[in-house]
């Protein structure tokens, strides 16, 4: 399970484990779920599009993860953001498609970025994503207290003389880059299982901020670990361990909201 | 034209398309245009995800798979409706989490189903579909069903669109919400798994969502938009397909899918609409500062 060609793909799962773990904590405040499910797919056609013309497929991912979130910025102040959002994903996953199979390595490449795969990190490919998580988690450190109150109260955000468009878009950037460093890992469609349960159960469980981030961490990483070695031992595609360990962890932490009620509610009669 | 026309509908393969296609594009358009009503994109597009489930457990066992798209996109949306993803407070998790799962066991049917036959790209039918490949023996199927959701969409039409404009109003009034959203959750159920067939189930969601938000931009009135958006969807079908069959010619020997040209057009269109909104309100605007 250890075995040297496996270093990186741990290494690689731990920083995305990381990332998802503090940026899924306001994905799950923010109530942004969609957009988080929408940006992973506008790495897919970046990738896809790059495979079939023979470039970097990091390069084509954080290209495109970028314009993604500017797309669903502007589009989405006019319109109705989630209609404009579940078009242009749907869009982006129809022409990562057409792109794999006009270049002929349709099924493998399309079902490796669908779903993930554990074996194909590189060491300059890690390089690049370690640079990209210091990158996000610094930005979120800055970001974290106005997103906070622009998430929480968005009027009073503005009294305050904070330019929420600029952070909201700010904060569409930094998911974008988490996109990219996860998706050739996870996969496009289950990297939104990360980002969005193990942080829910942190946030159920924690009263504070500080709190359910480095809970969420945790959760992601104990995730993320115990995918990657069933994985490695039963062959079968890291994506569904993915999601349902987390799943796991979320009915996990409802189900102890609810005890928890139960004995304040007892204690109080 | 004409001649063209007929000479499309000479081709077997054509002609199921256009049928299928029709009859899904106007069920999914009705439904949409409630789904976009009612703000429920979201679990529009979740279900398209777990019809996906349906749909790969069903090629893994050898069974059409319209069936897989019906049953597990019926059972989900039920199941949305008992977890409460109605209610504006944690729908949106509740709706994250179960497609999150649900992917999850997409992603390990088709596995098991790659490695059990040597399936290659068939298996990516189940996400991307074509239009081209459906059976036609499940053309009666598909037709009843799209008359299915037009029928029971006719027959809540009114107390739906009253229960969207104003809820306070009609819980007021006595109309029955739980069992409306029941009612409505099961055709949405049932329009997604008829666009599953029609663009894969992944895909289905543009099909679901964008004629239907098209009409509402433009149209003044609910019935307006509900045939707008029949309309636009039908259109984008036909053309769609037509596109892809001719790019045959074009692209020496590679095509383009019909999903991918439909949900194109679906997106350009939208994109197209959304600009023309923008630029008469601008004009608008621009004539009232003049007087």
């Amino acid at each position: 399970m250890f075995e040297p060609y496996l270093l990186n793909t741990w290494a690689a799962g731990t920083l995305v484990a990381l990332v998802a773990g503090v940026v899924g904590v306001f994905v799950v405040l923010r109530g942004d779920s969609f957009l988080a499910h929408a940006i992973p797919h506008g790495s897919f056609a970046g990738a896809a599009v790059a495979y079939a013309l023979g470039g970097s497929s990091l390069v084509g991912m954080g290209v495109s993860a970028a314009l993604t979130g500017v797309a669903v910025f502007c589009l989405g102040r006019h319109g109705r953001k989630d209609a404009v959002i579940a078009l242009l994903l749907s869009f982006l996953l129809a022409s990562g498609a057409l792109a794999l199979s006009l270049s002929g390595g349709y099924a493998n490449q399309a079902y490796a970025l669908l779903f993930g795969q554990i074996l194909s990190v590189s060491s300059s490919e890690l390089l690049f994503m370690a640079i990209l998580v210091c990158i996000v988690v610094l930005a979120m450190f800055l970001l974290a207290r106005p997103l906070l109150l622009t998430s929480v109260m968005e009027s009073a955000a503005r009294a305050h003389g904070l330019h929420t468009h600029a952070i909201e878009f700010a904060f569409t950037m930094v998911l974008a880059a988490t996109a990219t460093a996860s998706v050739p890992v996870v996969g496009v469609l289950l990297l939104f299982s990360l980002l969005v349960a193990p942080p829910a159960a942190a946030c159920a469980l924690c009263p504070t901020m500080s709190r359910a981030v480095a809970l969420s961490c945790a959760f992601c990483l104990a995730c993320m670990w115990a995918s990657i070695a069933l994985a490695v031992m039963t062959d079968l595609p890291i994506g569904f361990f993915v999601a349902s360990i987390s799943t796991l962890i979320y009915l996990g932490a409802r189900l102890r909201l609810k005890y928890l009620f139960r004995i304040s509610n007892e204690n109080s009669r | 034209m004409i001649a063209f026309i007929t000479e499309l509908l000479a081709v077997n393969e054509v002609r199921t398309a256009l049928a299928v296609g029709s009859a899904v594009a106007v069920a999914t358009a009705a439904v949409g245009v409630l789904t976009v009503l009612r703000g429920q994109s979201f679990a529009g597009h979740a279900l398209t995800d777990l019809a996906a489930v349906g749909g790969s457990a069903a090629f893994l066992l050898g069974v059409d798979q319209l069936w897989g798209f019906v049953a597990s996109c019926v059972f989900s949306s039920l199941g949305m409706h008992a977890i409460g993803v109605r209610r504006m407070r944690g729908r949106d998790v509740a709706t994250g989490v179960v497609l999150g799962a649900g992917m999850g066991l997409t992603a390990l049917f088709l596995t098991l189903a790659r490695k059990s036959r040597s399936a290659g790209s068939s298996s990516m039918a189940v996400l991307f579909g074509s239009l081209f490949s459906v059976d036609p023996g499940i053309t009666p199927a598909v037709l009843a069903l799209s008359a299915f959701c037009l029928v029971v969409l006719a027959l809540i039409w009114r107390p739906a669109v009253f229960s969207v404009s104003s809820p306070e109003l009609a819980f007021a009034r006595g109309v029955p919400m739980g069992a409306l959203d029941a009612i409505f959750m099961v055709v949405l159920g049932v329009a997604v798994a008829l666009g599953a067939v029609s663009v894969g189930a992944v895909l289905s969601t543009a099909l679901l969502i964008g004629p239907a938000a098209c009409a509402l931009r433009v149209a003044r009135t609910t019935h307006a938009a509900m045939l707008l958006s029949c309309a636009l969807g039908v259109v984008c079908t036909w053309a769609g397909t037509i596109l892809s069959y001719e790019s045959y010619n074009w692209l020496e020997g590679k095509a383009l899918s019909p999903s991918f040209c439909i949900v194109a057009l679906i997106f350009g269109l939208y994109l197209a609409i959304s600009a023309a909104c923008r630029l008469s309100a601008l004009a608008r605007k621009g004539q009232v500062a003049h007087v």
